[in-house]
């Protein structure tokens, strides 16, 4: 009865090795890190593959934090954050190296069905550290739903650093793990207002203006708009062999090409 | 070589070899000390440095905020939040599940029609086997948004959402064991209560159900259990904040251990103070898991004793009103009057006895048999709205090509491979030795304290929640070994996850083959060894095989053991080696559903959601499918 | 007087038929033994006369049992009352897993009955007419499993005798006790036939002639004979009773 467990899993077994074997010897690479920065090296990764067939390339999100930890410990190649290395992790891997493939702006959304059109920063660092819990200040009705990121994600540190000035955030908010997440909520939530990379917008929400400034990629090229960071891929050292072409590709003018697409800044 | 050498020879090789055999089964028992033993160490080794920075303070502190290792501000560990999260969804879950799982359990072994009794009965089981993060997919979906838009709130998630979710996932359990019991309560005393002129339910009430009350604990410990412990249901509907729980805010996001140390583990620099935290959080988890499992053993020792039993019940109730009391002042303040008022007037109409025997027997039937309605249409509910939404994604090419585009386009093909792939090696390596450790338990093993140990350590095993699986997995496998995050490691991670019930089918399907049949054949001359081999375990191959498909199932849908060891969003290739990693159905449901936006990708999420669940189901029935044949087929 | 009239009783089993036109009549205050070999009925037969057989699913019945002048088949007939009426002991003793006093006062408490003392004084008198109050009376909240054998089958009669039936059946009470338990309950039918009516079905003959003073001969569920004991057992009408008695078959 045991071997008859066994027999039924190893034809699969050797179909895959078999599969895997027609490949030849393959390189791989892991890639993890930023929900941001995910649909740019997956859709760079993609198209790298389709002109390498020989090559593997993986990837997965988690978040920034995620990738900086995974990369410095050698779990993974490459680690993709949106935001930069902090000293702490500096002093953990002190051998990362920084490279910026992207410029990204954060958006502020509502649903479609809010009337606003336009915050302040000081407006949006009300609502988010819990001065303002209701939409009657802004001329509209309802409890004010704040989704924000949890701990890992890099965009949520960059708007906890640059809109929230490290206060803290309020303690209703709902922390969810990706720019993907919080579109999707905010998309499905009348009273929602939320954060996403610029990438993310679509026409199932809202975006408004920051201090009058629309979140377009003109303005955040021109510096205008005043949520802009860069995003980064890091690697243990000097990038080499695969890291290295891949990296390069998204530098090159078809990565960024993606980068555009993506709805990103180019560099 | 004379004839009497060749005899003697013979007869030493033949105890040498049963003396190979029984070492190697004793082997596999002792496997499972070693094995609890190692997790215990890892986990203690890895938590100690928060308990002893932070002492009592790491329970009792309201703050949990690690992240301001990273970000730059004053870290704090205090994981009271977390801790009353895990207990209150814990207890709303049991005070959803018990009543309706009891109810339905009585429904069952007393109420149903015989033709539907055994249709219900595996219906109910069969709940158990959908996968946690389908649970989570739906409470997500349907629950979140049904709250949200009935009660006005701003968001659904919060402790209540949890509730049911959990409440849901442990009904099975509860239902299942508790029947179990119930129907096993010796006719006699039913006959004898008849006889007297009882009512069935006055019979079922003052007989059936103390007399079942050890089982029936033993389900709601289980129950508490599994509750405390689910990570990935959880995770998806509850906010993830580590708020204070607060029981009049039923739509507050918290965070709860378990979910915690899901989100956390990740993201934590390693060897950080906040990495020890998680590890300590899992320590707690343990020690919850090991007492509520040891305090159930002791309540059922005492049940047992009759005169006990009555003193224990009054003490019982007294406290339990106590409690009740408080928390409706506490929840409904002004208006627990006429919640008090209403319980007085029904106390005094049940007292006075105003409603007839028959009425009050109609009116309990009524309630018990909507109790088992609830838990089917429950299951149909949830099948209904996986299938529904995702039997269109089905196509030829979705379950042949691997997924592009973050998976809104292409297939799972990876991911099935990856599933079967990951349950294949958990069951090569689960199957063998929990066979013989169940069978060295049932048929070599002699009372003591090596067998009592052997026993414990499978109990404590069987009661480690599967987040703490994957977290072992993770410090052993992926980071002590070295062997990084690869299909090994989520194999074997997966095999020791189910082992213990491996072992259990293992020796309980044993214990039902009847002693006359060993000793039969010892009578004939043969050895302990050969009556294993050729009477014993084919005799309970069905039983066993019951065991390993519900293992089957049940490690196919599991995402937390396999989070941190094995599994990779999206992978072009199929894994090489068992060093790579691979795609696994449950996680790639889970990214897809958490991480990615838009319709296509909500429509393949329902779609893997189905392929699933359909996997999972089909595994499950055909389980249920051979122990009820087996049950009918052989009379000793 | 007649205090049990079965009419025309039929039963079956499914598709078996067990009982055939059995026409009984059992006398108040007095003990009747219903005899035969294994399978013929008897223990059928008596729990006509309580509707135990109602809780099997496939048994099905035609005729009338008439208990104090009312047909317990009837349309508008009570299960659950006519077993207030008419109590029964086992085979195999089956107290609850409860303690002495609580099995006792079960029947009593079904009875509506909720005053302690009351209870208590209902527990003491059926103990005492069991003849079982003197080996109990200090340990009531005991286990009732720890008692012997033959006091337990004594808390079942207790507890019969706890909700005063009129009638008390029993299904062959001794077979599974040893002699010295089994001497004491024949001695306590004796004395119970002063209250109450006792129907005892028995294999074991000399029992039957030693306790009853009626007796009915069951062979393949038909009523073959029914009489004073000293005339069955002296001077059988029915050559199949005769065979039966002597030991011929059975």
């Amino acid at each position: 009865m045991k071997m008859n467990k066994i027999k039924k899993f190893l034809p699969v077994c050797v179909v895959c090795i078999a599969l895997a074997g027609c490949i030849g010897t393959r390189e791989t690479i892991s890639i993890a890190g930023s929900t941001t920065v995910l649909p740019i090296v997956q859709k760079c990764a993609e198209r790298y593959m389709q002109l390498h067939p020989e090559v593997e390339i993986r990837v997965s999100g988690g978040g920034s934090s995620i990738g900086i930890k995974n990369v410095g410990d050698g779990i993974v190649n490459i680690g993709m954050a949106s935001r930069d290395i902090k000293d702490s992790e500096k002093s953990n891997y002190p051998d990362l190296i920084k490279h910026v493939i992207a410029i990204d702006g954060i958006a502020i959304i509502v649903h479609p069905s809010n009337p606003l059109t336009n915050l302040t920063s000081e407006q949006l660092k009300g609502i988010y550290n819990g001065t303002y819990t209701r939409w009657e200040e802004f001329g509209w009705a309802g409890e004010i739903v704040v989704i924000g990121r949890d701990t890992a994600s890099g965009t949520g540190e960059f708007f906890w650093e640059h809109v929230m000035k490290k206060e803290n955030f309020t303690s209703g908010m709902l922390a969810l793990p990706s720019n993907g997440a919080v579109h999707d909520k905010v998309a499905s939530t009348q009273n929602a207002i939320g954060f996403v990379g610029i990438g993310y917008i679509s026409d199932k929400v809202k975006a408004l203006k920051l201090d009058g400034i629309e979140p377009k990629v003109e303005n955040v090229k021109n510096r205008v708009y005043p949520l802009a960071r860069e995003l980064y891929l890091f690697t243990k050292g000097e990038p080499t062999g695969l890291t290295e072409y891949f990296i390069n590709f998204v530098k090159s003018d078809e990565g960024q090409r993606i980068v555009e697409e993506e709805g990103f800044i180019p560099l | 070589m004379r004839r009497k050498d060749l005899y003697l020879f013979n007869y030493y090789i033949m105890h040498l070899k049963e003396k190979l055999v029984s070492s190697f089964l004793f082997l596999s028992a002792f496997f499972s000390v070693i094995i609890i033993f190692l997790i215990i160490i890892f986990i203690l080794r890895e938590g100690m440095p928060i308990f002893l920075k932070e002492g009592l303070s790491f329970i009792f502190g309201r703050e949990w905020k690690p992240e301001g290792e990273i970000y730059g501000f004053d870290a704090s560990y205090g994981a009271l939040p977390l801790i009353l999260a895990t207990l209150l969804t814990t207890f709303m879950a049991i005070a959803i599940a018990v009543p309706l799982g009891i109810g339905s359990a009585i429904f069952i072994s007393h109420l149903a029609p015989k033709r539907i009794k055994s249709f219900i009965k595996s219906m109910i089981e069969l709940l158990a086997g959908i996968p946690s993060v389908v649970y989570g997919f739906f409470g997500m979906i349907v629950l979140v948004n049904f709250f949200q838009a009935s009660f006005n709130v701003a968001s659904g998630e919060g402790w209540l959402v949890a509730s049911i979710v959990l409440a849901i996932m442990i009904l099975p359990t509860i239902t299942s064991i508790s029947e179990d019991v119930i129907s096993s309560v010796p006719y006699e005393y039913i006959e004898g209560s008849f006889a007297l002129g009882a009512t069935k339910w006055r019979t079922i009430r003052k007989i059936v159900l103390p007399a079942s009350l050890p089982g029936i604990i033993a389900s709601i410990v289980l129950g508490i259990g599994r509750a405390a412990g689910e990570t990935m249901a959880v995770m998806m509907v509850i906010g993830n904040s580590p708020l204070m729980p607060n029981l009049k805010m039923p739509f507050m996001p918290l965070k709860t251990i378990t979910s915690a140390m899901a989100i956390e583990m990740g993201e934590s620099p390693t060897n950080s103070m906040w990495h020890h935290a998680l590890y300590g959080l899992a320590v707690l988890l343990l020690i919850i898991a090991f007492f509520v499992n040891w305090f159930a053993m002791k309540i059922i020792e005492r049940s047992k004793k009759a005169r006990v039993n009555e003193k224990l019940k009054k003490y019982a109730k007294i406290f339990f009103s106590i409690i009740l009391f408080f928390l409706t002042i506490y929840i409904f303040e002004i208006y627990s009057i006429a919640i008090f008022g209403i319980f007085l007037l029904l106390y005094f109409i049940m007292k006075r006895e105003i409603i007839s025997e028959r009425i009050s027997q109609k009116i309990a039937f009524s309630l018990i048999s909507l109790c088992a309605f609830i838990s089917i249409s429950v299951l149909f509910i949830i099948l209904y709205y996986i299938f529904s939404n995702g039997i269109s994604g089905l196509t030829i090419e979705f379950l042949t090509k691997p997924p592009s585009n973050l998976g809104r386009e292409g297939g799972i093909f990876p991911a099935i491979v990856g599933t079967l792939l990951l349950v294949g090696g958990a069951i090569l390596f689960a199957m063998p030795l929990g066979i013989g450790a169940g069978i060295y338990l049932n048929e070599y093993a002699r009372e003591g304290k090596i067998k009592k140990i052997i026993l414990s350590s499978i109990t404590m095993l069987n009661g480690t929640p599967s987040i703490v699986f994957g977290l072992f997995g993770l410090t052993f496998f992926v980071i002590y070994l070295k062997w990084g995050i690869c299909l090994l490691a989520g194999q074997i991670t997966l095999a020791l996850m189910i082992l213990p019930t491996i072992i259990k089918t293992t020796q309980e399907t044993l214990k039902t083959i009847p002693k006359h049949v060993r000793e039969g054949s010892f009578a004939l001359g043969a050895t302990k060894w050969q009556t294993i081999k050729k009477i014993v375990l084919p005799a309970s191959l069905p039983g066993i095989m019951t065991g390993a498909i519900l293992s089957i199932g049940r490690a196919a849908g599991e995402t937390a053991p396999i989070l941190f060891t094995a599994a990779v969003f999206s992978q072009r290739f199929l894994p090489g080696s068992v060093f790579e990693p691979v795609m696994a159905l449950p996680y790639h449901l889970f990214i897809i559903i958490t991480s990615v936006p838009g319709e296509e990708a909500r429509g393949n999420a329902f779609a893997t959601a189905v392929v699933l669940t359909l996997l999972v189901i089909v595994l499950y029935m055909g389980a249920i499918i051979i122990r009820n044949r087996y049950r009918k087929k052989i009379r000793w | 007087m007649e205090i049990i009239r079965t009419v025309n009783l039929n039963l079956w089993y499914g598709s078996k038929q067990v009982l055939f036109d059995i026409n009984m009549g059992i006398e108040k205050n007095r003990v009747t033994a219903l005899i035969g070999p294994s399978g013929c009925g008897k223990s059928t037969l008596i729990r006509c006369f309580n509707r135990m057989n109602d809780l099997i699913d496939e048994c099905r019945i035609e005729g009338s049992v008439i208990i104090d002048g009312y047909d317990i088949y009837s349309e508008d007939a009570d299960p659950v009352e006519v077993r207030k009426k008419v109590g029964m002991v086992f085979q195999k003793p089956n107290p609850f897993p409860k303690s002495i006093y609580e099995n006792v006062a079960y029947g009593a408490r079904i009875q509506g009955v909720k005053d302690k003392k009351e209870l208590d004084r209902i527990v003491e008198r059926s103990l005492k007419q069991a003849w079982l109050w003197n080996e109990v009376k200090d340990r009531l909240n005991e286990s009732a499993l720890s008692l012997s054998g033959g006091q337990q089958q004594r808390l079942c009669i207790a507890r019969a005798l706890a909700i005063e039936p009129e009638i008390i059946l029993m299904d062959e009470p001794c077979s599974a006790l040893d002699p010295i338990a089994t001497a004491k309950i024949e001695d306590l039918i004796d004395e119970l036939e002063k209250k109450y009516t006792v129907v005892i079905v028995t294999h074991n003959m000399q029992q039957a002639a030693r306790v009853s003073d009626y007796t009915g001969f069951l062979y393949l569920g038909k009523l073959i004979e029914f009489g004073e004991t000293k005339q069955i057992f002296e001077n059988p009408r029915e050559e199949l009773t005769e065979k039966y008695i002597t030991g011929r078959f059975g």
